[in-house]
């Protein structure tokens, strides 16, 4: 844990390069699982506006990410 | 597109396909046609490539840093770590709660009734497994064509194929093959110098 929260440390005090890559990975990762939870969430018969509610947005917002999506 | 396609060149657009989907990607582009390409390495010219050492592994590996599996790749797992998030502890803990597979692969939701029906009855040639070609990949097959052209040669073969990959303007096959150490234009001459074409 220690070892993760220095590289954290080292991470944002170095070059922008490396902050930003990990930024840009982090963001795949949560698109990844936003879709992955999303389409489970959907199969057990949640409408758009629960999941809206629970991802902290409208629901026209999370239908016009997720709503075309196959 | 493909009547005048050598049976080597169908095979390497088959196993573009089959590649991509390997990768968890959802489309087809130059990248899996140049693995589809390197599936063959005693095709025509494929050989001008396997001897700098690009063949179907190190394409594969390069892909995999490049491009990642469903955009997550070696790359992405590195850049995490410096978080602290280690992405294959992650998966691991996905794949445990929702199977094999559910980060990488997006699960597919069924299309339904009514768009399957209207598929079926407007496009007779549409298969659910059918991955689309990206906008790079349809500009190489036409390259391709082209060069076929070029050469007064009737049909197109893989050696065309890997020269329509070649593309100046660039696509993601350049990119791996740059990423593997191998210049575009010195690869073309070598691939003409394989075919005994001039370059």
């Amino acid at each position: 844990m220690t070892e993760a929260v220095d590289a954290a440390a080292a991470a944002t005090n170095q070059d922008p390069r490396v902050g930003l890559r990990a930024v840009a990975a982090l963001r795949r990762l949560v698109e990844r699982l936003e879709a992955l939870q999303v389409d489970i969430a959907r199969e057990h018969g949640w409408s758009w506006e629960e999941i809206g509610k629970a991802l902290g947005v409208s629901k026209q917002a999370v239908h016009k990410k997720h709503g075309r999506r196959r | 597109m493909f009547e005048r396609f050598t049976r080597g060149a169908r095979q390497v657009v088959v196993r573009g396909q089959e590649e991509a989907r390997s990768f968890g990607h959802s489309w087809v582009g130059t990248e899996h046609l140049l693995l589809g390409v390197l599936a063959q390495p005693d095709a025509r010219g494929v050989s001008a490539l396997i001897d700098l050492g690009v063949t179907l592994d190190t394409g594969r590996a390069a892909l995999m840093q490049i491009v990642g599996r469903a955009g997550l790749g070696d790359s992405d797992a590195a850049a995490l770590r410096t978080l602290g998030i280690d992405l294959d502890d992650v998966r691991h803990r996905v794949e445990a709660a929702f199977g094999p597979g559910a980060l990488d692969h997006p699960p597919r939701r069924r299309p339904p009734q009514w768009l399957r029906l209207r598929r079926a009855r407007c496009e007779p040639a549409y298969r659910p497994g059918h991955l689309p070609f990206m906008p790079r990949a349809k500009r190489a097959l036409e390259r391709s064509r082209r060069e076929a052209v070029d050469f007064g040669d009737r049909h197109i073969g893989v050696e065309h194929i890997l020269l329509g990959l070649l593309d100046p303007k660039g696509n993601t096959a350049v990119d791996l093959l740059r990423h593997l150490g191998a210049d575009t234009r010195a690869l073309r001459a070598r691939v003409l110098d394989r075919v005994g074409r001039a370059a």
